[in-house]
């Protein structure tokens, strides 16, 4: 298991937000986490992150706990992209991506952090806009270039807190299927929170249904998404069409 | 088509770096030229052979124009270099660490507390040492009183960028409020010297003066340069910066005390000497980018040549009247101000 | 590159100190060594070693400029404060700016070379900083406080005696010493019952002043009572209410440089004061003001409320408040000698209304 969380308890003060989550990712693996708005899946990326600490459970990496990684190294082994960057900041698209490098290098940036850089520019299709300014690229750009930031980190686990959120169709898919190939390619873990139960079913290896703090479902997207445990958690008629293993979901009404 | 991106990123940042050297060739000639300006009737060429004299091999000049430049000019284009280089660069560093464009080291409440100190040495009497440095000492005690209000209310809240903002503003009002009612209760001449005293200056500028202004700058410099990188990481914001291993609430909190420790003993000598803290930032920032390793040694060289700039018009302008140098200061950031309002394009700041 | 670029600061910073640490070993500072000295004590109780005699001054405020100009020493002066050379114009009018005494400028009076700086005394600072820069060059700086009345006789002496002028200091000094101790004789012995009770205002409106300043002083040489003597801070601003229910019985208003930039000097018309006193006239419940029924409400210029002049104002005000006891004193003529017999400068305009 290369991430894992046993028994995870957090709360905000009095707000409970996690409630004994244990969930665990392999190596090369895509998982999703679904469930409404509050139900935990913000929280259980920081948790995993190391940002918080959970009051009562753990999360390992390789089987070490996570508290006793020195925070440098765990920098470079775990990347997090969250929700919500500002829209606007005075860097170039150049200079973002090369924060990524920042767990490798000391304060001199290397030969090889500028070209694994421009590498993943190239790659991304992005290398004419190195010089923009990130303030001055759309909104699709932008996630690109953020996300291109965190594949420079190179870590082995990647955490996505909304990674589509806002982006037209064509962006959703790019991202979602660059991420797929990562996974494939150099075996590296993804774990993503996801609102669009579609992209969840499509690009995921498994699914993880949280709902109120807790685990409801976890496994492949056809045992996860049926349409009476959705309306438990979403409170929405949904009709499931398409194959067994990855369902397409049509939500209905409100129940 | 492979390493474009590489190609075009290493052209720009040469240019960054012939940025810094012109302005730092700039700053020399500025230097020189103002030494050689000044209310006393001295031709360039006494002045240069006093100054070179103290270097070079050259027959003494005459006593008078060596206590000119050596004893008043000098102490003053230093002190003005120093001055401008550290006021630029705590804004430069409070701007990234709040990720606020309009954070300075004032909105930090440092100068209001430094001016109420100096108020009080000026009006009451008051202070911790008696003597010429009253004046000073006051001033830089009540900055660091206030840096430290900051930063425990900062802390209080989880080092956010809005809850410092609040703390620096409340603190700012705090001070400024007690200076007015010190400024109602002053005899008319003390009143004076606290208005002059708010208004800033470097006509007090003395070899006493520039040593620990240049001391304080080489203790706090070093590390609020070597912040680059955290720096630049913040500005992504703070859960990416933490995940990046950058220690945001100790970062935050360290360069808000470095940068006011900055201030406040530069404020102390020469008094508020507005917009520089303020401008300089931007002005490097359209010369070089935000990435803050070519920002910070920019804004420092442009603060410095902004002041020099200014103290030399303040000084030449109606001389041998000085004109108070925060008016010009001030006067070089509103045009400025409204340009930044107006600019259409968003490559800057939200 | 990166570090290139942090290095330059650096090296600036360091061309920065070694410049520093060249000019901060200078050798001896001293321009001027003087023959013969004379210890005197200043008004900020230091001992000032001046050279004997004075044979140049730098002049910070005009009420230092005003007593060598009684004592025709102004050919000694060879800086001024910009409004030493306003007010005593045309006196000054050839002789070189120094700044004032809160922002003098160094590098002038070091070009200059005086023998003594003048300026006032005080926690402003900047006694502190003019000797600690100007004593290490041989240039004395001596405070004198001659915007206190009481203290103007005593530095008209300090003067004289520093100038080899002791017989015209003491004639001038008896000028005022006379003038006050005339008045206080005749005041003396009023009971507190019957002095007038007097509202005094700056030139902003209702601003007044308290115990300690120079119209406090004013009011209490001349036999008054200051309504606001008691108030916590010098020049508190006070409501309209305050003075209604006061009601003073005379009224002094100081009219500013606004409505009088010259001071009142070349006016041959009274109309810019008589406008400042309509103005308080017409003040809401100000027609039923005790001062207002009896007409003794008086507009005085703001060149008479400082330095010499002020022994004018004591007179006037003397006068105004008891015009029984002060019939044969004429204010009017004594302003005339002051200016003209003592500073030697055209005695002309309207100072006070009505």
């Amino acid at each position: 298991m290369k991430m894992e969380a046993r028994g995870v308890h957090f709360s905000y003060g009095s707000l409970l937000a996690l409630r004994g989550v244990t969930l665990g990712a392999e190596e090369g693996e895509v998982v999703s986490l679904v469930g409404p708005n509050g139900s935990g899946k913000t929280t259980l990326l920081r948790c995993l992150d190391g940002i918080l600490r959970p009051q009562r459970g753990s999360i390992l990496l390789d089987g070490r706990e996570l508290a006793r990684i020195d925070p440098r190294e765990l920098s470079r082994r775990v990347g997090y992209l969250p929700q919500g960057s500002p829209s606007s900041f005075p860097l170039t698209v150049f200079d973002t991506v090369l924060l990524g490098r920042r767990p490798h290098l000391g304060w001199r940036v290397g030969e090889r952090d500028l070209r694994v850089v421009s590498g993943l520019l190239e790659e991304m299709g992005m290398e004419g806009l190195a010089l923009r300014h990130f303030g001055e690229l759309s909104g699709g750009e932008r996630q690109k270039v953020l996300l291109a930031r965190l594949l420079a980190q190179e870590p082995e686990v990647l955490l996505l807190d909304e990674p589509t959120a806002h982006l037209d169709l064509r962006h959703q898919l790019e991202i979602l299927g660059l991420l797929r190939r990562k996974a494939g390619e150099r075996g590296i873990t993804v774990v993503m929170a996801l609102h669009d139960l579609n992209l969840a079913s499509g690009f995921s290896d498994r699914v993880v249904l949280l709902h109120r703090g807790r685990v409801l479902a976890s496994g492949r997207p056809g045992s996860v998404l049926t349409p009476s445990r959705l309306e438990r958690v979403y409170g929405v008629r949904v009709r499931r069409m398409g194959g067994k293993g990855r369902p397409y979901l049509l939500p209905l009404r409100p129940s | 088509m492979r390493g474009k991106a590489l190609r075009l990123y290493r052209g720009f940042v040469r240019r960054k770096v012939w940025v810094i050297l012109s302005l730092l060739l700039l700053l020399f000639l500025l230097s020189l030229l103002s030494l050689s300006l000044g209310a006393a009737r001295l031709g360039p060429g006494e002045v240069w052979r006093a100054f070179f004299s103290r270097f070079l091999p050259l027959s003494p000049p005459d006593r008078l124009s060596e206590v000119i430049v050596w004893e008043l000019r000098v102490p003053r284009v230093l002190l003005a270099v120093l001055a401008g280089a550290g006021l630029a660069l705590a804004g430069a560093v409070s701007q990234g660490l709040l990720r606020n464009p309009l954070a300075s080291p004032y909105t930090l409440g440092i100068s209001s507390a430094a001016g109420f100190g100096a108020s009080l040495a000026l009006v009451l009497g008051l202070g911790v040492v008696g003597g010429e440095y009253l004046v000073v000492a006051n001033a830089f005690c009540f900055a660091l009183l206030a840096t430290l209000l900051v930063w425990a209310l900062g802390l209080k809240k989880g080092m956010s960028p809005e809850s410092v903002i609040l703390a620096g503003i409340a603190v700012m009002y705090l001070f400024s409020s007690l200076t007015s009612i010190l400024q109602y209760a002053a005899e008319p001449r003390a009143l004076q010297g606290v208005v002059f005293w708010l208004m800033g200056g470097l006509h007090t500028a003395t070899w006493e003066g520039v040593l620990p202004v240049l001391v304080l700058l080489l203790l706090c410099s070093p590390p609020l340069l070597g912040s680059s990188w955290d720096l630049n990481a913040i500005a992504v914001g703070d859960e990416t910066a933490r995940s990046l291993g950058v220690n945001v609430k100790r970062v935050r909190g360290m360069g808000l005390v470095l940068l006011s420790l900055l201030t406040a003993g530069i404020v102390s000598f020469t008094g508020t000497i507005g917009f520089i803290g303020l401008v300089s930032p931007h002005l490097a920032r359209m010369l070089v980018g935000g990435d803050h390793r070519f920002l910070l040694p920019c804004s420092c060289l442009v603060g410095a040549l902004l002041l020099l700039g200014a103290d030399t018009l303040a000084r030449t302008l109606l001389a041998p009247t000085e004109i108070p140098v925060g008016a010009i200061t001030s006067l070089l950031g509103i045009p400025f101000f409204l340009h930044l309002l107006l600019r259409k394009r968003r490559d800057y700041w939200p | 590159m990166a570090g290139k670029a942090a290095v330059l600061p650096a090296v600036l910073v360091a061309v920065l100190l070694a410049a520093g640490y060249l000019g901060y070993r200078a050798g001896s500072k001293t321009l001027v060594t003087p023959e013969s000295t004379l210890t005197v004590v200043d008004d900020s109780g230091k001992y000032v070693e001046v050279p004997r005699p004075v044979r140049s001054l730098a002049v910070l405020h005009s009420d230092a400029g005003e007593i060598l100009c009684a004592l025709g020493a102004e050919n000694l002066v060879v800086g001024v404060s910009p409004t030493t050379k306003a007010k005593l114009s045309p006196k000054f009018d050839n002789v070189s700016e120094v700044g004032s005494c809160s922002s003098p400028n160094y590098e002038k009076i070091v070009e200059l070379r005086p023998d003594v700086v003048i300026t006032y005394s005080g926690s402003t600072g900047s006694e502190e900083q003019l000797r600690s820069r100007l004593e290490p060059l041989g240039i004395r700086v001596l405070c004198l406080d001659a915007y206190k009345l009481e203290l103007i006789p005593k530095d008209i002496r300090l003067l004289g005696l520093m100038l080899g002028r002791e017989e015209r200091a003491e004639e001038y000094a008896k000028f005022f010493e006379n003038l006050v101790g005339l008045i206080e004789n005749r005041v003396s012995g009023l009971p507190a019952e019957n002095r007038v009770r007097v509202y005094l205002e700056g030139h902003k409106d209702y601003q007044t002043a308290s115990y300690g300043t120079m119209g406090h002083s004013i009011i209490t040489a001349a036999g008054g009572l200051n309504l606001a003597a008691g108030e916590p801070v010098p020049y508190p601003i006070i409501s309209s209410e305050w003075v209604l229910e006061k009601d003073p019985d005379v009224i002094l208003k100081n009219a500013g440089s606004k409505v009088l930039p010259s001071g009142g000097r070349g006016l041959t018309d009274p109309g810019p004061l008589r406008q400042v006193r309509e103005a308080l006239l017409s003040r809401p419940g100000w027609s039923e003001l005790k001062a207002v029924r009896e007409n003794r409400v008086y507009v005085v210029s703001w060149d008479l409320w400082g330095g010499g002049s002020q022994i004018i104002t004591l007179c006037h005000a003397a006068r105004w408040f008891y015009p029984s006891l002060f019939q044969d004193l004429d204010p009017l003529p004594l302003h005339r000698q002051l200016v003209e017999n003592f500073w030697g400068l055209e005695y002309r305009g309207v100072f006070t209304y009505p």
